[in-house]
């Protein structure tokens, strides 16, 4: 469950505090429990509308930032796939902006249609495909520019 | 390209998938407090009601305690305590208790009797024959004079409440006394009736003489009482009569009249019309509703966001008085409050119809603004900023209260007790609306509110009559609402109030 919450949040201490205040709601709302489908997958919503409810005290989920995606071949993904340690894409997915960060979560990881993106968050359905788009043009963009680092080569190289 | 971004999603879902990290153990004990902390305030909330009812409880045996100490103090009624006494003495003297019934000579009353007072002893001894003797018939009256001493005052107090306690039992006396004693009993044909000793220690006259020299002076109703007596019972009858007459020619022995009494016809139960006035202290419980409150809508927010700034209640109530002391008031009273709410941010949100309007939380209730400008808000992408907002409630009060009167010459203190059911008549919200389009001030009713709450009253009344039917007073009052003014909402809403409400009250 934490890892669900680092999806979410900016930081860790932010994921600290998702988790906390869904284990609250799941203690206090067992009683709502109705042993319908996994305890786990239960805990986890809650945990996601825990996650949500607290983007929704902010500022709109809309497009933030302009993505250069000026032409870098992408070509390389594969090779660079294996390379990544699940640490460094929880890294990578809390360094996101905020509403592209809920919506590549939510459709990725939660399984989420853009029609009940833009429900659950309060948005266009056009908004939450733009924000998906850019999202992942960023998480590219930075797996490129950052690629030296996740490089075992180079890492190698380095020590 | 495309293939590219579904590559991504699933080089983030493969690689993060199953991944686990360690939780802090400050998360943990974080968790365990709040639960704790929740599980306070649940107990809390849960106990308040318990509280308020004992309040309430220990209230009215206050008002109860107050009223029996009062009822029983020696200034208001002297001759209650005196009748008491006397009635008291009649029953040892008797033997009988007071409804006349138990015509056996209580041992209880003759050992609760002082223990040197010999002279009681006898009386009593004496006495308790002396039903029998006046149960064997007129005939033996006669014959009672001087035998035992006898105090005067005390026979004849014993006589006056006789007379003045026991009037329409009078004729029980002969019958049940008669049923209880043989007439053939020699020996108690010779003692004195105490009824007779005191007309005997007055006069030294024979019973039969007195009663017929005071038949005269008694008023028309005793004398026409006991001309409609049948003939056997008259000479009983006749005896009693006599004991009135004896009263009539000796005011000195006669008890003192009664304040009480002299209240009574003074006295004027009826209605009373009040008005008041008052500015209120507003502090409002918030309670979270389990299922609708989260994170930025709960009672937290909601006391942080908002004060209460304004509030006053004004009305007129009808007052009857049940008793000398106790009044009941109803009538119909307003109340209106305000409360401020600090600046945020507000978004689009669609309402219960589906429009979409910028959506204000606040603890009474959902506020679904919309601007007057042509530029309306869309879903989702739009935001607000509020300021100077302003929630104002009214509701039309109908208080029922009962109140307790403690007088102190001109000055009364009525405590008082009640409820109230309030009717909302205006729930809307003033705010300022700041936006890409520029700002604007707008006003939107408040959903959620329920159309009526109950509430209780306690209150301390402090009148001074200013004439026989006018009075000034000040009243320190104390309204605290027993259901909430909304529902369906995150935050439930109780509406307390403290208050010094200034009035008069005239007497219809």
């Amino acid at each position: 469950m934490f890892t669900v919450c680092i999806r979410y949040g900016k930081d860790r201490h932010e994921a600290e505090e998702i988790l906390q205040e869904g284990f609250i709601k799941v203690f206090s709302s067992l009683h709502q429990y109705r042993n319908e489908g996994s305890l786990e997958g239960w805990i986890r919503r809650v945990m996601v509308t825990t996650a949500l409810q607290r983007l929704r005290s902010r500022p709109a989920l809309h497009a933030v930032l302009s993505v250069d995606s000026s032409g870098h071949d992408v070509k390389d993904l594969e090779n660079i796939e294996s390379s990544l340690s699940a640490k460094e894409l929880l890294t990578l997915v809390q360094a996101l902006p905020s509403a592209y960060r809920t919506v590549f979560n939510l459709y990725v990881f939660e399984g989420y249609k853009h029609k009940e993106i833009a429900e659950a968050l309060n948005i266009s359905e056009g908004t939450s495909k733009s924000n998906l788009y850019d999202a992942r043009q960023w998480l590219k963009e930075k797996i490129k520019k950052n690629n030296h680092l996740f490089n075992p080569k180079q890492k190698a190289y380095e020590r | 390209m495309n293939d590219d971004l579904h590559n991504i999603d699933d080089l983030f879902r493969k690689g993060i998938e199953g991944h686990e990290e360690d939780v802090p153990p400050s998360v943990w004990e974080a968790v365990s407090n709040d639960l704790d902390k929740k599980q306070a305030s649940y107990y809390k909330h849960k106990y308040y009601r318990v509280k308020r009812a004992s309040l309430l409880l220990l209230l009215l045996c206050f008002l109860g305690g107050v009223y029996i100490v009062y009822k029983e103090s020696p200034g208001r009624e002297m001759n209650s305590s005196a009748q008491k006494e006397q009635v008291q003495t009649t029953t040892k003297t008797t033997g009988r208790s007071t409804d006349n019934r138990n015509t056996q000579p209580s041992v209880a009353n003759e050992e609760s009797q002082p223990s040197n007072n010999s002279k009681k002893e006898k009386e009593i001894t004496a006495t308790n024959n002396t039903v029998s003797t006046s149960a064997l018939g007129p005939s033996s009256a006669p014959k009672a004079t001087m035998v035992l001493p006898v105090e005067n005052n005390k026979t004849t107090e014993v006589a006056a409440t006789k007379n003045q306690i026991l009037p329409s039992k009078r004729l029980q006396l002969p019958t049940t006394a008669a049923s209880i004693e043989p007439s053939n009993n020699k020996q108690q044909e010779n003692k004195p009736s105490i009824i007779n000793q005191s007309v005997a220690s007055k006069g030294n006259k024979p019973l039969r003489n007195k009663s017929l020299l005071a038949q005269n002076s008694l008023p028309q109703d005793a004398s026409s009482s006991a001309t409609r007596l049948p003939l056997r019972n008259r000479d009983y009858a006749m005896q009693v009569i006599d004991l009135k007459a004896l009263q009539a020619t000796d005011q000195s022995i006669l008890p003192p009249k009664t304040v009480a009494s002299k209240n009574k016809a003074k006295a004027t139960y009826g209605f009373s019309l009040s008005a008041f006035a008052a500015p209120n202290i507003g502090f409002d419980r918030l309670e979270d509703d389990d299922h609708l409150a989260g994170p930025g809508r709960n009672r937290q927010e909601a006391h942080k966001q908002e004060q209460k700034s304004f509030s006053f209640s004004a009305g007129l109530l009808l007052g009857y008085d049940l008793t000398k002391n106790l009044r009941l008031q109803s009538g119909i009273s307003v109340t209106s409050s305000a409360t401020t709410i600090a600046p945020m941010t507000v978004y689009a949100k669609p309402d219960a119809s589906g429009r979409t309007h910028y959506e204000l939380h606040c603890s009474s209730g959902d506020v679904y603004i919309s601007p007057k400008g042509s530029v309306q808000p869309t879903l989702g992408d739009s935001s607000a900023k509020t300021s100077g907002t302003v929630s104002k409630l009214t509701y039309l009060s109908v208080p029922v209260a009962l109140s307790y009167r403690l007088a102190m010459g001109r000055f009364s203190l009525s405590p008082s007790i009640g409820a109230g059911l309030n009717f909302l008549t205006s729930g809307k919200t003033k705010t300022g609306l700041s936006n890409t389009t520029g700002s604007e001030s707008t006003s939107a009713s408040i959903t959620g509110l329920k159309s009526n709450y109950v509430d209780a009253h306690l209150g301390l009344g402090i009148e001074y009559g200013l004439g026989k039917k006018l009075s000034i007073g000040i009243r320190p009052n104390a309204r605290f609402a027993l259901t909430p003014i909304n529902k369906e909402t995150p935050v439930k809403s109780y509406q307390n109030f403290l208050s010094v409400e200034t009035g008069a009250r005239i007497k219809l």
